[in-house]
């Protein structure tokens, strides 16, 4: 049983499913760099449209669960644009252009733009991360890593055994507070609280610790570290789909950069 | 076995059109666990929840136990002597405590004690006694399980057959009205199963009620009435005899579980030439 949502994956075949995820890191790296480091609210708004269109186009992913899942960011990136703009050197600035005034609160035009890139780099972060990482599933990342990266299997498939682990956490938690709560062992003080939920995670890790032992046990049981040369199973290999999405990110990013800087 | 006389026409427990859903399918529609489930529980009954893995029955455990909202449908425990009319959801502490106690399939996760006295008299507060390893009834408690030799062991560290007995120890020594047991007797050998039958017994002796989600052929005949569920729906209510005769659903795919045979033997029907 699970208490956590659904996570957000393509639900239909698209293009960029079919891209390999080495690629769409490489594409999304040098996009976030360049969003990040270019000054000025120009370059992160243009990636931002761009990233938003990949995403409503080719991308995959239900669509209509998007806002949803991003509203913490968007809430984050609007809080840090407003703080931007409000604490903000310029606006002590005598010959910067006033926009606002309230009491003694001054805001002028660079502050503005400021916040307003702050926000917008943000927001690219958040769509940009949802291009690379939510359009493939965790497997397929690993086999990309290890096929055309050369990571060490040990490491990337190691990770994502611990990745499938993360919601049985969160449903073993929902049954450890709900045995106490049902046994009538409720914490009075905050020093009791705090006793109890140290106790809480304790069972938590002696259970996570012991589903990590069987699932070793059950990886080297089939073979998982032999020491031998390993085969593919799920061939990834790259091919001119991953060159054309490589040629056009890479363009797009530094065009965008070019016309954004000048 | 026949069916004892019950104490009162007033269930302890009623639950009445429970719907149940998840957010789990990968476009996020939710998936139903629970669907229009009603049925009643009565002070002194044994009950046992079938069906298929996947059917429902945990989910509707954690629901019964006020642990999980219904998305429709609503839950009602009370003391028999009326008409249910508590939603064990609004419960706490001790008022929970001596009204339901829920014993999971990992008892692992509802352990609280460095040692097994101490972890069967952490639930003595319930019934408002002191947590203290040293009183006699945690004694008694843990002899009735054939525990009294790991009373000064770390609960983590005996074997799961005696975690599963240890957590049925812990929970009844609160005496709940009703215990709601999600497969009390799986991973514990002939003689521990026995035990923990006889066991439950006695606490049923005083009119306490009894729920196991369970697929253990062994328990099944020591039930009073069975429920039956699949795909989350009540298929089947009835007597444990009636069901043993005659389940309701069929392993149709031998991996989608099994229901007992009509001659009460295994229950898992593996492919053939897929054996161990």
């Amino acid at each position: 049983m699970s208490f956590l949502p659904a996570p957000l994956e393509p639900v239909r075949p698209a293009l960029l499913t079919r891209v390999a995820p080495v690629t769409r890191i490489v594409v999304g790296v040098a996009w976030l760099a360049v969003a990040v480091v270019a000054a000025g609210p120009t370059v992160p708004f243009a990636l931002g449209v761009l990233a938003a269109a990949v995403l409503v186009v080719c991308s995959g992913l239900p669509i209509g669960r998007v806002p949803r899942r991003l509203a913490p960011l968007g809430l984050a990136a609007l809080g840090l644009g407003l703080v931007t703009v409000l604490v903000n050197p310029a606006n002590g600035d005598p010959t910067a252009v006033t926009l606002m005034r309230a009491g003694p609160l001054r805001v002028t035009e660079p502050a503005l733009w400021a916040g307003v890139a702050i926000a917008l780099r943000l927001v690219v972060i958040a769509l940009v991360s949802l291009l690379v990482f939510a359009s493939s599933d965790p497997t397929r990342l690993a086999d990309s890593l290890v096929q055309q990266w050369h990571i060490p299997y040990r490491f990337a498939y190691g990770t994502l055994a611990a990745l499938r682990i993360v919601p049985l956490l969160a449903a073993d938690w929902a049954a450890i507070t709900t045995v106490r709560r049902l046994r009538g062992i409720e914490p009075h003080s905050p020093r009791d609280r705090v006793t109890a939920v140290g106790g809480a995670l304790l069972v938590l890790l002696v259970t996570a610790i012991r589903r990590a032992e069987r699932m070793a046990l059950a990886m080297d049981a089939r073979g998982f570290d032999t020491a031998r040369p390993r085969g593919t199973y799920r061939p990834n290999s790259l091919t001119r789909l991953d060159a054309l999405v490589l040629v056009l990110g890479l363009g797009a990013v530094v065009a965008v950069f070019a016309l954004g800087v000048r | 076995m026949d069916r004892p006389a019950r104490l009162s026409p007033h269930p302890v427990l009623r639950a009445t059109a429970l719907t149940a859903r998840y957010p789990s399918g990968a476009d996020g529609s939710p998936r139903t666990a629970l669907s229009d489930v009603s049925f009643e529980l009565h002070a002194g009954e044994r009950v046992a929840l079938v069906g298929p893995n996947g059917s429902g029955k945990s989910t509707l455990l954690f629901v019964l136990a006020g642990a999980r909202r219904p998305d429709a449908g609503s839950v009602r425990v009370g003391d028999g002597t009326r008409e249910p009319s508590t939603d064990p959801a609004r419960l706490r502490g001790r008022d929970l405590a001596r009204l339901l106690g829920l014993v999971f399939q990992n008892p692992e996760l509802g352990f609280v004690g460095r040692t097994c006295a101490a972890e069967v008299a952490a639930s003595l507060p319930a019934i408002g006694r002191p947590a203290d390893p040293a009183d006699p009834a945690v004694r008694a408690a843990l002899a009735a399980f054939g525990l009294e030799a790991l009373a000064t062991e770390d609960p983590f560290r005996i074997s799961e057959g005696e975690q599963r007995r240890l957590g049925i120890a812990a929970t009844s020594i609160a005496r709940p009205a009703i215990l709601l047991l999600d497969e009390p007797t799986f991973a514990l050998d002939r003689r521990a199963t026995e035990a923990v039958i006889g066991l439950l017994d006695r606490l049923r002796s005083d009119g306490r009620a009894q729920l196991m989600a369970t697929h253990d052929p062994r328990l099944i005949p020591a039930c009073d009435r069975a429920v039956a569920l699949d795909g989350g729906r009540v298929v089947f209510e009835g007597t444990a005899a009636a069901f043993l005769v005659d389940p309701p659903y069929r392993p149709a795919d031998p991996w989608r579980d099994a229901a007992p045979r009509s001659d009460g033997s295994a229950t898992d029907a593996l492919p053939a030439g897929r054996g161990p």
